[in-house]
């Protein structure tokens, strides 16, 4: 077997500091908030020109995980998420840690990452040929049914009620039309010159997110004594293999979900979490302590977040097509050094590909070994008083913002969006389902656009978007999660109205 | 009136301006059907409201004027948001840092304190810099600081 012949490559001393430096480095800006995986590729791709072609890809694949898996730790001790794609793991992970109990979140986090990872790197080591095949067969229908299944589990996404989650990712999918129309080129909504570009998805995340954190740990501060606010309590590892191995559903959940996901090109890594906590909660005899700190809504979404990394290469690195939006940075990275995608870099380019992949598998039980390492000393971000960390929040917002397109109108729409998060959050609207409305509005607008106007020359529209199994299996999942929702809804409210 | 159906009439309202906002192109379709689901949306959180199918579940319960404590630091954004352009923007992640511990520190001010409170926004500043300019290569307009 290839990876069995080129994996002592990943082994020699230069490549073993440049994958470990990569995944400390990754686990580290992951953790800023503003440095998406994304980001932090792109950003690191021009030090990467006078490199030999295996290590370059080794440093931006072990950045690539990093970052994924390094996104959870903000988000589990700050309640801001570094990515999108951590939005899911905020909603029980800083709820875990507002318990004191931070330490076995983040264990919780980084096992059902390396699991996820490792089964996603396998998937793209042993299923390559036939998974590219199923990644081509996604046209702009099943795309579109595919973002209007992300928006399906909007409603239940840290809001209160469904009615209230729906509003906000209304709301969010309403701001990703700002600027221009993605098929005819037109302005909307651009009223001043700040929205032009419309609004980026990195700094409405990190505004979203961390400003009405900020404004809400100030709430609290500066009026009683210490303001260190979050007891602290001790977990084990053993303890939290245990308990993560005893949960098998949901990294099952997770990893099937992230699997499926990061193959389909363009969808976008960002929902694979968030669908993998919807499906996790749904199912779990616990769905009740989600949003509270279940170790279930963590390991879903983290398994998903990590599975997703090595399937969103296989329609990259066999067609060229990338499956996130950091395959498709990952694809200049390739293409500097020479390699185009497609079945001959397996051949041709086969001693860089597979040395590329045998460290991505390698860097899975790096970033469980950092990560845990990390995890040790959680307790002492727990403990910066709120004051300094409001300040320091404040300004990593401005700068992961800024440093997005080196762009302040990204820094004034980010204060913006949070300052109003912060006063929509006093009515019981939570930013997670503003956030994805504003990653799955473009997905959403284009697709339906491209599917009409092929549905118009051909078939019809009605044909073209409802039937075939692929789009009716979609449209069975969106009318399956939104009946679900609502039934949830209803059950809940019958209590409430007894009481009342 | 209760914070839900403040919160549906709001939406409702959203939804009609945002309807009529939008053009008559095609390019505004999209956003079109979004403004009349904001505005649906909104409509069946008040009605709800009426019927008690949904009770309040805004997070204010108790927290009644606490927002009035953030109100400096959204002065604090505001000046923050100038001073990056006219001093630069390290110079006034330096400021915005320090002042916003000034404003919210528990503690009674005291040389001792004071010097802490410094040297600790120094430090942050220099590890930005750091690892946005030095690490990252991320190019920040220059004021008249730095």
């Amino acid at each position: 077997m290839e990876l069995l012949q080129y994996f002592p490559d990943v082994l020699t001393p230069w490549h073993l500091a440049i994958l470990s430096l990569g995944m400390i480095g990754g686990l580290l800006l992951g953790a800023t908030p503003g440095l998406s995986p994304t980001l932090a590729v792109a950003l690191l791709i021009p030090f990467t020109f006078n490199m030999e072609a295996a290590a370059a890809l080794i440093l931006l694949g072990a950045v690539y995980t990093g970052t994924v898996a390094g996104g959870a730790i903000s988000a589990i001790l700050l309640g801001i998420p570094g990515a999108p794609a951590n939005i899911a793991t905020t909603l029980d992970g800083h709820a875990l840690a507002k318990r004191g109990r931070a330490a076995e979140a983040l264990h919780y986090c980084f096992l059902s990452s390396f699991v996820g990872g490792l089964i996603g790197i396998l998937v793209l080591i042993f299923f390559t040929p036939p998974l590219a095949e199923v990644a081509l067969r996604f046209g702009p229908s099943h795309l579109f049914w595919v973002a209007i299944l992300g928006v399906t589990v909007i409603g239940s996404l840290g809001s209160k009620s469904v009615l209230k989650g729906l509003l906000a990712g209304a709301i969010g999918l309403w701001l990703a039309t700002i600027g221009y129309d993605p098929v005819l080129g037109e302005e909307r909504f651009v009223y001043s010159d700040h929205l032009t570009g419309g609004i980026n998805i990195i700094a409405a995340l990190v505004g979203l997110f961390a400003i009405p954190q900020v404004l809400g740990m100030l709430e609290g501060a500066g009026s009683t004594g210490p303001t260190a606010t979050y007891q602290l309590e001790s977990h084990g590892l053993a303890a939290s293999i245990a308990a993560t191995l005893s949960r098998w559903q949901a990294l099952a959940i997770g990893s099937v979900v992230g699997i499926f996901i990061g193959l389909i090109p363009g969808a976008g890594g960002q929902v694979a979490g968030l669908v993998a906590y919807d499906q996790a909660r749904k199912l779990s005899p616990n769905r009740d302590s989600f949003g509270k700190g279940e170790p279930e809504g963590i390991i879903a979404a983290e398994s998903a977040n990590n599975a997703m990394v090595g399937p969103s290469l296989v329609p990259l690195l066999t067609l060229g097509v990338p499956g996130s939006p950091t395959a498709a940075v990952l694809l200049g990275g390739l293409l500097i050094h020479g390699l185009f995608p497609g079945p001959n870099l397996f051949t041709l380019h086969a001693e860089v590909t597979w040395t590329f992949i045998g460290s991505l598998l390698l860097g899975q039980v790096l970033m469980l070994l950092f990560g845990l390492y990390i995890s040790r000393h959680s307790r002492l971000v727990m403990q910066v008083p709120a004051h300094y960390m409001a300040a320091a929040v404040t300004v990593l917002a401005v700068f992961g913002a800024y440093s997005v397109q080196n762009s302040l109108s990204d820094v004034i729409v980010m204060l913006t969006l949070g300052t109003g998060m912060y006063f929509a959050a006093k009515v019981g609207v939570s930013p997670a389902p503003v956030v994805l409305g504003i990653i799955l509005g473009p997905i959403a607008e284009m697709n339906y656009t491209q599917g009409k106007l092929i549905a118009e020359v051909g078939e019809g529209m009605a044909r073209y978007f409802l039937t075939g199994p692929l789009n009716i299996t979609l449209i069975g999942l969106c009318l399956a999660s939104v009946g679900y929702s609502l039934l949830a809804e209803l059950r809940s409210a019958r209590p409430r109205r007894a009481q009342a | 009136m209760n914070t839900d159906r403040l919160t549906g009439f709001g939406a409702l309202l959203l939804g009609i301006v945002l309807y009529s906002l939008a053009g008559d192109s095609e390019a505004y379709l999209f956003p079109r059907f979004i403004a009349v689901a904001i505005g649906l949306l909104g409509a069946v959180i008040a009605a709800a409201t009426f019927s008690r199918v949904l009770l309040p579940t805004a997070s204010t319960s108790g927290a009644g004027r606490a927002w009035l404590k953030s109100l400096p630091v959204l002065a604090v954004f505001i000046a923050y948001r100038w001073a990056m352009e006219t001093f630069g923007f390290y110079s006034s992640a330096f400021a915005a840092f320090l002042i916003i511990v000034w404003l919210y520190a528990p503690e009674p001010l005291s040389y001792r304190t004071a010097s802490k409170r410094i040297a600790i926004s120094a430090v942050f500043t220099v590890a930005i810099f750091a690892l946005f300019s030095l690490l990252l290569r991320v190019q920040t307009p220059r004021g008249m600081l730095l």
